[in-house]
């Protein structure tokens, strides 16, 4: 697991002036409306709103899942809205990870391969020495006796712990998450909470979107989307 | 250890397991109707040549009279030439049940065990001594006899004899006797006599030395020795000159070609099928494609494997589909050889098209699934993680939908069926498309059938009579008749002349370009009474032959061959037994499955053979057609006419002309028929994947019919009609695709054989595609109709 570091609150993350359009059957729908932020090194960021606020869209846009219909994303160094999709594959496997609500961890892999899986496409560690992060990183989530089945044969707790060491396997500097407690109970929920922020306390950035209100206390900053826009920025679980 | 990108795609080959076996057997069809086409075109295209190459067949036939020792041997030493022989050939016929005759062809061979000239080989028995006779080895069955056992024969001018059957022998430069109705034999001069003919032998066979000047060189050097007979005193009646192929290679060539372009058509077919399958492969693997591509993969890595993927395929493919090709490539050109009375000495075909048919197997597919794998691979991630499998919904119901929709309005499953199937436009097309295609070949091959009974019928009414007789000498007109008509059973009777001609030259020689039997290739002069009621066809310029007209001539279109360029109005020479013919062209016919033939009447022919009132022959209309009278009323007639003094020397009915005709394109349409159930079949396989993946994409819309009240009935009822839907869809698609397609092939089979029964639709086709393709389409579905009724609500909606 990664060593605690110390906190710096320079800006990893900086959207201005963001909007996205969808088009329709009933014409256009502005998911995010000229939404401007800035997200520092070592953050916990929750992203708060109703469904339809635009949330998942402004996550997919950090992530460069989506691109934005005006204005720029800069993550780090990286300009996100001008990368190619190819280019956009390549940072993001080095430089996010990201942890899904339905965990989307492939079937037909055990559970140690889809950790391995991004280190084999980003050609990150060599490959003799993947298989042994994989584990570490299972282990670290208390799941290592679990590597070798199949996710259907996981419990959902354990397979978004497994999840979240895929997530890690590149050992990105920023941690994307769309509601990764939503389907889980509540115990398992704490658990998967306490090791974002034991994340955070090690210095990665975790960006993460939720709509329940007894995470927020793991939270350092909330931002409050409503209908597209910035309705609020606070400090804490707001 | 494998890395894990490889392990997934192993672990998706796993639960694909039936996606890709259909994948495999698709390809694995294409592959099999290329193999054996090819296979069988390439073995054919070589042993057809080297077979009847290798009876060293007579470059040219020289009938001349006297033909000596001395001549023949001063023969070998003319110019151009290789070789010299002599021979004879004359018309026979043989008694094959009581009272029912088959013409013959004899050839007269002097010494067996020294020919070198279209040579024969013997396959059983021995030589014939005198008395004693050998057949074409496909002549046996049709003179209804063995070896061992003897045969009525009678020539022209002499009496039925009996000869001894001494053995069998394979001659490649004929068409199987069952197929011409003709029995071919071979004799000695010396049985000739036995028989009343002479043993004196007139046609001269020639080997011709090969010149740069081909068809030309062949032509002069023949000349100059027919001069050469002429100027020492030999009288030259007839030359022979037959292509330097087999009689049915051109037409073997264009018909195998077709069949080479069909293979490649559901070969085709077959990697469209692999491409469609690959993008319903990929369907349900968007999402994890957009997870892979998430967590750091780029799109030319995925693209990677799945390639791999489909050659692996294709290559599993081609190693089910090559070498079943390829036996079956040989077992067709057997038959075909059988049908062409071949022998074929190899079935060797070269490592090259086996390497190229590999190359094809694996490639074609690959290329056309390049567009879904780039597709699927080259989408957002977010696309495809917002992938559920279903189209996008509709905004709008299409017109066929509404429509359908109307007419089933009381059945919501139904009309769930009829919008699922117009969900997937492309999927949609492509299905219909296959499965169109492959009915429209079937619809094809039953049509040419239907076409080639049709043009039976046709040439059966363009010539209304049942029999005709020809006599071994022309004989008075009016006795001829009389002598028939008195005959109880007989309608009405018709002189009529009939023989071979050649082209008038200037140098006097009567050059014919006839095959060895002496009916491939040749023209002929028919002489009819201008009002004739036995010779009725379909003018298309000109007028028929008039009383008045005293040179008139009407030509079929397959005797315009002969004469390039000729039109109504144009003079045409012909030399017939030896005397000149001026003739104008009167008029045009289209005929049906007969020879080229020049018309004219009878007093023009008699005059120009200087035979005022008499016939050759006589042609009667029976008043009862079944072939078991016709022969009791032929014996009948051939009494008469033997007691009024005419030698008869061939009868021949009209049974008898159609059972030579039946049967030359069957093998064809057979085999039109196998391929265009190969290509039903990988139709059906693409519609079962088609079913299959819709199942799976509607999962939760079939869950959400079950949480509202739907019965595993219902839930069946739409999946299986919606298979109906477009099996029904593809019916309409194959007969509006069968008319172009009739078309195309009877030019490739050649519509001299087809003609206008191309109109004729078989009635049967459609309805009997329609049959095999809803069966089909019902069994396609059943499997996903029964997966689908079998989810539960929890299960399905949970499916992602």
């Amino acid at each position: 697991m990664a060593e605690p570091v110390d906190v710096h609150s320079q800006p990893l993350i900086a959207l201005s002036a963001v909007s996205k359009h969808y088009g329709g059957g009933a014409g256009p729908i502005v998911a995010l409306r000229d939404l401007s932020l800035e997200i520092g090194e070592g953050e916990f960021v929750a992203i708060i709103g109703k469904s339809g606020s635009g949330k998942t869209t402004l996550i997919n846009l950090l992530t460069g899942i989506d691109s934005p219909t005006s204005g720029s994303i800069q993550v780090a160094d990286t300009a996100v809205h001008a990368l190619s999709q190819e280019k956009l594959s390549r940072w993001r496997g080095r430089s996010i990870g990201i942890v899904f609500q339905f965990f989307q961890l492939l079937p037909t892999l055990t559970v140690a391969e889809n950790v391995m899986l991004p280190m084999d496409f980003c050609n990150t560690f060599p490959s003799a020495k993947r298989l042994r992060r994989a584990l570490e990183l299972l282990s670290d989530m208390g799941i290592a006796d679990q590597a070798n089945k199949l996710p259907a044969a996981l419990s959902g707790g354990q397979q978004q712990r497994a999840a979240i060491a895929r997530a890690l396997a590149n050992d990105p500097p920023l941690i994307v998450a769309d509601e990764p407690t939503g389907n889980l109970d509540s115990r398992t929920a704490a658990e998967i909470m306490a090791f974002f922020a034991h994340l955070v306390h090690c210095g990665k950035t975790v960006v993460m979107v939720t709509h329940e209100r007894d995470l927020r206390r793991y939270f350092a900053r909330s931002i409050t989307l409503v209908d597209g826009t910035l309705s609020d920025d606070a400090a804490g679980g707001s | 250890m494998l890395s894990p990108r490889w392990s997934k795609l192993l672990g998706d080959a796993a639960q694909s397991q039936g996606r890709l076996a259909i994948m495999a057997i698709a390809i694995a069809v294409g592959v099999f109707a290329v193999a054996a086409i090819s296979t069988a075109y390439t073995i054919l295209t070589r042993e057809l040549d080297r077979s009847y190459l290798a009876s060293n067949p007579a470059t040219a036939l020289i009938d001349v009279d006297p033909l000596d020792a001395a001549t023949i041997a001063a023969t070998r030493r003319q110019p151009g030439i290789a070789w010299a022989e002599s021979a004879g050939r004359l018309a026979a016929r043989v008694e094959v049940r009581p009272n029912e005759w088959l013409p013959a062809l004899l050839f007269v061979v002097p010494d067996f065990t020294h020919m070198r000239i279209g040579t024969v080989r013997l396959e059983s028995g021995v030589w014939p001594q005198e008395g004693g006779i050998v057949l074409e080895r496909t002549a046996l069955a049709v003179a209804n006899t063995v070896v061992g056992s003897a045969i009525t024969l009678q020539t022209q001018g002499g009496k039925p004899r009996r000869l001894s059957v001494t053995g069998a022998v394979h001659d490649p430069s004929l068409a199987p006797a069952w197929q011409q109705q003709t029995i071919y034999g071979y004799l000695t001069p010396a049985t000739m006599r036995l028989l009343g003919e002479s043993s004196d032998l007139h046609t001269l066979k020639l080997i011709v030395r090969e010149t740069s000047d081909g068809a030309a060189g062949v032509e002069h050097t023949v000349v100059d020795v027919a001069g050469w007979l002429k100027r020492t005193g030999h009288v030259v009646r007839e030359i022979r000159i037959p292509p330097p192929h087999h009689p049915h290679q051109e037409q073997m060539s264009s018909v195998t070609r077709m069949l080479l372009a069909f293979s490649v058509l559901s070969l085709v077919l077959s990697s469209v099928l692999t491409a469609t399958l690959t993008a319903n492969l990929l369907a349900p693997q968007v999402r994890q494609i957009g997870v892979m591509k998430a967590i750091g993969a780029c799109s030319s890595q995925i693209l990677g494997l799945y390639v791999v993927l489909v050659a692996a395929i294709g290559l599993a493919a081609v190693s089910m589909g090559l070498p079943s090709g390829v036996a079956g490539g040989r077992a067709l050109a057997l038959n075909v050889a059988h049908v062409l009375n071949l022998d074929l000495a190899s079935l060797a075909v070269s490592k090259g098209m086996y390497f190229g048919q590999m190359a094809a197997g694996v490639g074609l597919p690959l290329l056309l699934s390049l567009y879904p794998i780039i597709s699927a691979t080259r989408r957002t991630v977010g696309e495809s993680l917002n992938d559920y499998g279903a189209a996008q919904p509709a905004s709008r119901i299409g017109p066929v939908a509404r429509c359908v929709s109307r007419v089933l309005a009381h059945d919501a499953a139904l009309i769930l069926a009829v919008r699922n199937a117009v969900r997937r436009k492309a999927r949609l097309i492509l299905t219909v498309g296959l499965l169109g295609l492959a009915g429209a070949l079937f619809i094809t091959s039953l049509n040419m059938g239907a076409a080639w009974d049709g043009n039976l019928a046709i040439a059966g009414a363009e010539r209304p009579f049942e029999m005709e007789v020809h006599l071994v000498r022309p004989a008075p007109e009016s006795a001829v008749i009389a002598a028939v008509s008195v005959v109880r059973g007989v309608r009405r009777a018709e002189p009529f002349s009939e023989a071979t001609a050649a082209l008038a030259r200037n140098d006097g020689l009567d050059i014919v370009r006839t095959f060895p039997d002496g009916g491939h290739g040749s023209l002929r002069v028919n002489a009819l009474p201008p009002t004739t009621a036995f010779v009725k066809p379909n003018m298309i310029d000109g007028h028929w032959l008039e009383l008045a007209d005293n040179d008139a001539a009407i030509l079929n279109l397959q005797a315009m061959a002969f004469f390039p360029g000729a039109k109504v109005g144009d003079e045409i020479h012909l030399v017939v037994r030896g005397r000149a013919m001026d003739l104008r062209i009167a008029g045009l016919v289209r005929e049906h499955l007969t020879g080229a033939t020049v018309y004219t009447s009878q007093d023009t022919y008699a005059q120009s053979m200087a035979e005022p009132r008499l016939t050759g022959g006589v042609r009667v209309a029976l008043v009862a057609s079944d072939p078991g009278q016709a022969n009791a009323v032929t014996a009948t007639i051939e009494r008469s006419l033997q007691a009024s003094g005419f030698a008869v020397a061939q009868s021949t009915s009209q049974a008898q002309i159609g059972r030579a005709l039946a049967g030359h394109l069957y093998i064809l349409i057979f085999v039109l028929i196998v391929m265009s159930l190969l290509m039903a079949l990988v139709g059906t396989l693409g519609l079962a994947s088609t079913m299959t993946t819709g199942v799976l994409e509607r999962t939760r819309e079939f869950a959400v019919m079950r949480a509202i009240g739907a019965s595993n009935a219902a839930i069946f009822r739409t999946v299986i009609g919606e298979a109906v839907f477009v099996g029904t869809l593809s019916v309409a698609a194959a007969a509006a695709l069968s008319a172009p397609l009739t078309t195309a092939v009877a030019k490739v089979v050649g519509t001299s054989l087809l003609g206008p029964a191309l109109g004729v639709i078989s009635a049967g086709a459609i309805p009997i595609w329609l049959i095999i393709v809803l069966l089909g389409a019902a069994a396609a579905s059943a499997f996903p109709a029964w997966t689908a009724s079998k989810f539960t609500i929890r299960e399905a909606l949970v499916y992602q």
